[in-house]
């Protein structure tokens, strides 16, 4: 458990380094993985989940991989955009009458 | 005759996810549009979702297939037990 907390603090002081500002930090709990996955040559059965909110420049993100892609104990990393809340308006299913489906509509 | 709007039309229908947030990490969530036998994620005859939801739970779940999240193969075992809401039979 030390181990972990040294790679996140290392991710998180490399990540303010190049100007992101950390907003939150989630751990989203220790699992096995769902396949056994090979990094660095050894093969993994059980891995730790992170989650970290991030605010910085999209310049940013291809130095942070490779950054991320040599630490060993990092086994997958990825970088997800904020999901903007916004699925509030779903107005259900729209019928849509067959002479629209036939009439050949290609956007 | 006033030309009014049909008063007895019903409500449009409705998509099992219609109002539900879809993120890549409720593995469960995503699982039960999957097939527990190979892992294919199901179409829209079989799910019967808009066209919106469809295209958000793709993409979920092949996030969830990169980050390893969920099995690609197969359907995780512990989530076997959910409630059904795709219609196809075994």
């Amino acid at each position: 458990k030390p181990e972990t907390a040294a790679v996140l603090k290392r991710t998180v002081e490399a990540l303010m380094e190049k100007g992101a500002i950390v907003r939150n930090l989630e751990n989203l709990g220790e699992r096995s993985l769902p396949y056994k996955m090979s990094k660095h040559k050894e093969r993994h059965k059980r891995g730790g989940y992170f989650l970290i909110d991030l605010e910085a420049s999209p310049s940013i993100v291809s130095p942070m991989m490779d950054h991320l892609g040599r630490d060993i104990d990092i086994i997958r990393r990825a970088f997800v955009k904020h999901p903007v809340a916004k699925a509030e308006e779903c107005s259900g299913i729209i019928p849509v009458s067959p002479e629209e489906k036939l009439s050949a509509k290609k956007n | 005759p006033i030309h009014m709007e049909n008063p007895y039309k019903d409500p449009p229908k409705r998509c099992v996810l219609c109002g539900i947030n879809v993120d890549y990490k409720n593995v469960q969530l995503l699982s039960q549009f999957v097939s527990p036998y190979t892992g294919s994620i199901y179409g829209r005859h079989i799910t019967g979702l808009c066209n919106k939801k469809q295209k958000e739970i793709t993409k979920a779940i092949k996030r969830a297939h990169i980050f390893g999240f969920m099995s690609v193969m197969f359907k995780n075992p512990q989530l076997l037990t959910d409630p059904k809401l795709c219609n196809i039979k075994y």
